[in-house]
């Protein structure tokens, strides 16, 4: 197609994981290679399956070479994700090939990968395949305790790959700390495409990110992208740079509680994003209310997107805590959607919730619960719904306060970490029941705030009959109940 | 060049060694690795071997089957266990080792 002679448009492989080609242009460089990194359990042997299974579903065969699994464990991990790899390998649509040396083997004197190569020649002819994944070559390098003959194969391999016009993803195991590639920083320089997996762990947020580092010929996402392994496979967010970078904080606006307002060094920030936390009756609506009781006093705009139960019922519950909301509705500040989760899919829901903004344009937005969102169908699609929605918030500078319900106990920390779109909240509230003597307290921690001072102390979280009110801070943490 | 009866006392026959060499055709480790093999059983098992070659580039679905990646590659198949030796088979010593042959050899 090119005008003028030779310049072609460099071709590309289709990986059809949700969102990952649109990170990439369009997907992976047909017929080259593509280093995967990243420490161990992040995901590389995931992503590189899926590209495979994808393809395969769409009429592409592939290949996948396990150095260090069995291809036992390969399967059944597929089908944990829901993934049926026997009937695509039946179908001649897939190969699973166990390369694992045993662990007994004597090395004595030089070798070549003539073997593997022969081996995958036969395999991707008999198949038609064109997709292929080296899955943990770092295992494979290890027999070669020399660097320049670790070289030398790999450069043949990569040879071989091209010849044979494979579109190829090696797997590579970064050391543990640093994400650099420990004495295989060649096999960057090698591939076309470096890609790097990342999880990022923290006392009560994990979070994974994908990040393109290079990609020769085309141009590509520059961020690190939220994603998460779910249901299904892989999903990453190709969410808007404005999103995902820190920018210039609003100024704040007022919670509705003077001391929560001090906890939060100054009140919240309009246009940041704050997850509510907390297990069934901690007060997560009723926190949320507040903010959009005081909000609509002093005639702003609240969107309140409701999936847990009905206007009216909502409403009359809010008058028992003393926030009535009767009057900013009746004003038109308060707008009150609500649907029930199942009633659509996700990209309905987001649609909806999208035109409501569009039309409405809210200065604040609150959604309870994101929790329901995993009863749109899996907690991936609740990923999606949740990223998109926090994105497109901050790129029209609304507030968005989300509510996110845990049943308590063992999975609070994945209700805090919020579906894995914590990453891109400012600011994360946990509100716990806490045995004293012999009765339950309400406590109030606050996680996390971005670009703000703010106490990292418990607070007493009192629901009183005229609204919420917070006590002096709390030196200690408060014993865990039941562990 | 009689083996003395002693060399291992309580045995009876000596087994036949059973070893199959993964090799890829025009390869010059392989070749050295035939070479390298066919001398050392000379010397230690004399006639009691047998040397099944395998060519990667004509079967590779044995290769397959037997796990093997890197050409050349010796499989001890006879006498168990099983013994894996990759590499051109020059160091000698460690062969000999890995193949379980200095009683084999005689004292």
């Amino acid at each position: 197609m090119g005008k003028k002679g030779e310049t072609l448009e460099l071709a590309k492989a289709a990986s059809y994981i949700s969102g990952f080609d649109e990170i990439l242009y369009g997907g992976l460089p047909e017929g080259r290679t593509t280093l995967l990194e990243g420490s161990p359990g992040t995901g590389k042997s995931i992503l590189g399956l899926e590209f495979l299974y994808r393809g395969a579903m769409a009429g592409q065969p592939g290949i996948f070479v396990t150095f260090e699994e069995r291809a036992g464990a390969v399967r059944r991990n597929a089908r944990t994700l829901g993934w049926n790899l026997a009937v695509l390998e039946k179908a001649g649509k897939l190969a699973v090939i166990e390369a694992r040396l045993d662990p007994q083997t004597v090395i004595s004197g030089d070798f070549s990968l003539k073997a593997l190569l022969a081996i995958i020649d036969g395999k991707s002819k008999a198949a038609g395949a064109k997709r292929i994944v080296f899955d943990a070559l770092d295992v494979l390098l290890q027999l070669f305790d020399d660097p320049a003959r670790e070289r030398k194969e790999m450069y043949a391999l990569h040879e071989w790959l091209i010849d044979h016009g494979m579109t190829a993803i090696l797997t590579v195991k970064a050391a543990e700390s640093a994400n650099i590639l420990a004495g295989y920083g060649f096999l960057e320089y090698m591939a076309d495409c470096a890609i790097r997996l990342i999880q990022r762990p923290g006392e009560w947020i994990s979070t994974r990110e994908l990040q393109v580092i290079k990609y020769r010929g085309s141009d590509f996402g520059r961020n690190a992208y939220p994603f998460v392994i779910a249901q299904g496979g892989i999903s990453v967010i190709p969410i808007s740079e404005f999103g995902l970078q820190h920018q210039a904080p609003g100024p704040h606006v007022s919670s509705g509680s003077e001391r929560l307002d001090v906890v939060l060094g100054g009140g919240c920030r309009k246009g940041s994003s704050i997850l509510i936390a907390g297990s069934s009756g901690t007060g997560k609506t009723t926190l949320a209310n507040t903010f959009a009781k005081a909000a609509c006093d002093r005639g702003e705009k609240v969107l309140y997107l409701g999936f847990e139960e009905s206007e009216e019922s909502m409403v009359a519950t809010m008058l028992s805590p003393g926030i009535d909301l009767r009057p900013a509705v009746k004003k038109g500040l308060l707008k009150v959607a609500t649907a029930m989760p199942e009633a659509y899919g996700t990209e309905k829901h987001l649609l909806r919730a999208f035109s409501a903004i569009d039309v409405f344009k809210p200065d604040h937005a609150i959604v309870d619960a994101i929790s329901s969102f995993e009863r749109m169908g899996s907690d991936r699609a609740a990923f999606e719904f949740g990223m998109r929605l926090v994105n497109r918030c901050k790129d029209k500078g609304i507030t968005l306060i989300m509510t996110n319900q845990s049943s308590g106990g063992a999975d609070d920390r994945m209700a805090i970490s919020g579906l894995g779109i914590s990453s891109i909240i400012d600011t994360l509230l946990w509100l716990r029941f806490v045995e004293v003597e012999d009765s339950l307290k309400r406590w109030l921690l606050l996680i996390k705030s971005r670009g703000s001072k703010h106490s990292s102390q418990y607070h007493e979280f009192l629901i009183t009959d005229h609204g919420i009110e917070l006590s002096g801070e709390r030196p200690a943490r408060p014993r865990r109940a039941g562990k | 060049m009689k083996k003395p009866a002693s060399a291992a006392p309580g045995k009876g026959k000596k087994p036949t060694y059973v070893l199959k060499l993964y090799i890829a055709e025009g390869e010059q480790h392989s070749r050295m690795a035939r070479e390298n093999l066919r001398s050392i059983c000379d010397e230690y098992l004399k006639d009691r071997f047998r040397i099944q070659e395998v060519d990667v580039l004509t079967d590779f679905a044995s290769a397959l089957g037997d796990g093997v990646v890197v050409t050349p590659t010796l499989i001890l198949v006879a006498p168990e266990p099983r013994a894996t030796i990759v590499g051109n088979l020059s160091d000698k010593r460690g062969v000999i080792s890995a193949l379980r042959l200095r009683d084999a050899h005689g004292t």
